[in-house]
């Protein structure tokens, strides 16, 4: 399989190809075992640089798990390849006082439907800063559960999903705060072109006696086509008095306030609107430091979003 | 120098007229402010000169350099020169003050030639400096957190970048604190020139006092019904429109409102 060089051209780049592990990086071990693949990222030195894993889905090993090591931190961004009709999973789990920057990328065309299940676990003092674009062609159903189990564990979740043509792509994002002083901070930028149909169900929940924890919901949304739907629906279910909770949903098409005012600095109507779009966009490129990696995420955008 | 020629405009939203034969001239050069109590179509006026889709000129024409410019629309006229800081400038999540401002700019520029963009980096930070904006304000999103005042600095600061040939500027002292309206107020008036015409719109002598105008226009009811120098400033600072009202036999203003009815509310009945 061909791999686009602006994701692999980077020295700290690991790549499956579908059969095996085609290079290694320092810090980061991988394994093979029945169905599954293990990341294991110890202490790589990523204050600046990132991991880049470049993953293919297959049915032989349907199964991901990315682990960080205790007391390290790391940058990782995953470009996660689907194809064929799957369903897939990735484990992530957030040692003890480790953090790690998650930048996902899913891509690809997926003729009838793919179901993926996304696990999170974060333990004690542990950071989580997940940002996922869904930007695969097809049917993609997301479950995303993430449990903070560790007293102070953080979890920073931003998600965009542009759909475009029919694509129907739904995400469930379930928060559980299982442990005192947690904190979830959801972020979902939804874009739909065309007669593509997205749906987000979202739950934070708070058990009883987890004092002292935060969880909040935010989602925007842009209706770009007369036949494209757009539906959120935030939940919170919280069990405990002394916490911060709060949702958020805002869908809607372009606003024509914004409009007006970008046209009157002299934008046409095609700019402002490009302009305003990327206000959904932009925030998500702007998450990969490294600039072929932008540039690529920023070309596939564009390439997603057709005529804008 | 432009020049731009507001004639006998008449202008109505919502079947409502809101400007009523209003003309006014305003050349490169000139600083004019307006002003009048609340309600007397100063905002309308601005807006209708910028295109607004919201309002609809019935009769009258808007010319810039002699060109109807009333059919064009908003982009148009902003590259022709027209310019509109905001009472309320609209915030823009996710696109950087950044990008926006140089593609406002690039927007401003012939077709045949490029934005220069080291000149433009260096001419952004340093009018971010003349309005005393911090650091920081390139990646911040258009006007999303942003406090009043650094909303209307902000205004200035796309202006200054822009060059516009005439500018109307609509409450741009609303929301400042002192400090900020002299930095607003010498920003303004060091942009004065003969290739300039400002329109400011205010309540309050206190901008004025720094950007002083050639002209002052009393607004009411839709029409400028005075127009003099600045001791007309200090007149209604003092006094109020109360003494034009009288001097022009101007009634005060029609209550069309009717008492409407909200319904009922579900009412709670006695037991039987």
């Amino acid at each position: 399989m061909n791999y686009p060089k602006l994701i692999t051209d980077n020295a700290s780049t690991i790549i499956f190809n579908g059969q095996e592990w085609i290079n290694s990086v320092k810090g980061i071990k991988t394994e093979m075992s029945e169905k599954s693949l293990k990341i294991i990222i110890s202490s790589h030195k990523s204050s600046d640089d990132p991991v880049t894993i470049v993953l293919s889905a297959t049915k032989k090993y349907p199964s991901v798990i990315i682990e960080t090591h205790k007391n390290s931190q790391a940058k990782v961004n995953l470009f996660f390849a689907i194809r064929n009709q799957l369903d897939i999973s990735l484990d992530l789990s957030v040692k003890e006082n480790s953090s790690l920057q998650l930048n996902e990328y899913y891509y690809g065309l997926i003729k009838t439907q793919t179901k993926m299940m996304k696990r999170v676990l974060l333990k004690n003092q542990s950071t989580l800063s997940m940002n996922s674009g869904y930007f695969t062609k097809g049917q993609f159903l997301v479950n995303e559960s993430v449990s903070l189990i560790g007293n102070n564990a953080t979890y920073q979740g931003n998600s965009l999903v542009i759909g475009h043509d029919s694509d129907d792509i739904q995400v469930t994002q379930n928060v559980y705060h299982k442990a005192i002083l947690t904190s979830s901070d959801i972020q979902n930028a939804i874009v739909a072109n065309d007669s593509s149909k997205i749906k987000f169900d979202i739950y934070g929940t708070i058990d009883k006696t987890r004092e002292k924890s935060r969880c909040f919901q935010h989602s925007k949304g842009i209706l770009l086509g007369e036949k494209s739907w757009i539906q959120v629906d935030p939940k919170l279910i919280i069990n405990e008095y002394d916490v911060e909770a709060g949702h958020g949903a805002a869908i809607g098409q372009i606003n024509l306030d914004e409009v007006y005012y970008l046209l009157s600095r002299g934008l046409s109507e095609t700019q402002a609107k490009r302009l305003i779009i990327q206000g959904y966009t932009d925030p998500f490129v702007a998450r990969y430091t490294h600039p072929n990696q932008a540039k690529f995420v920023h070309k596939a955008i564009l390439n997603k979003m057709g005529g804008f | 120098m432009s020049t731009l020629q507001i004639k006998d405009l008449y202008v109505s939203v919502e079947d409502k007229m809101i400007l009523k034969g209003l003309s006014l001239t305003v050349n490169g050069g000139e600083t004019h402010a307006i002003m009048g109590p609340n309600g007397t179509g100063k905002s309308t006026l601005a807006s209708v000169v910028m295109g607004h889709p919201k309002y609809k000129i019935e009769s009258g024409s808007i010319l810039l350099d002699g060109k109807d410019i009333s059919e064009l629309a908003v982009d148009e006229r902003s590259r022709l020169g027209l310019f509109l800081a905001m009472q309320s400038p609209i915030e823009v999540p996710g696109v950087t003050n950044f990008d926006f401002v140089k593609t406002a700019v690039q927007a401003h520029i012939p077709e045949d030639k490029k934005l220069r963009i080291g000149k433009f980096i260096l001419d952004f930070e340093q009018a971010a400096k003349d309005l005393q904006m911090g650091s920081g304000l390139a990646h911040r999103y258009l006007n999303e957190g942003f406090s009043g005042g650094e909303k209307k600095r902000n205004e200035i600061l796309q202006m200054k970048l822009i060059k516009p040939s005439i500018a109307f500027l609509d409450e741009i002292d609303s929301g400042l604190d002192v400090d900020a309206l002299r930095i607003v107020g010498e920003n303004v008036t060091k942009m004065k020139s003969s290739d300039l015409g400002m329109v400011l719109i205010t309540h309050y002598q206190r901008l004025l006092d720094y950007i002083i105008p050639d002209f002052v226009h009393i607004m009411i009811k839709g029409e400028i019904v005075k127009t003099g120098g600045t001791e007309l400033i200090r007149k209604i600072d003092a006094e109020g429109y109360d003494w034009l009202k009288t001097e022009l036999g101007i009634s005060e203003l029609e209550e069309t409102k009717k008492p409407v009815s909200l319904g009922t509310c579900a009412t709670k009945v006695p037991a039987r």
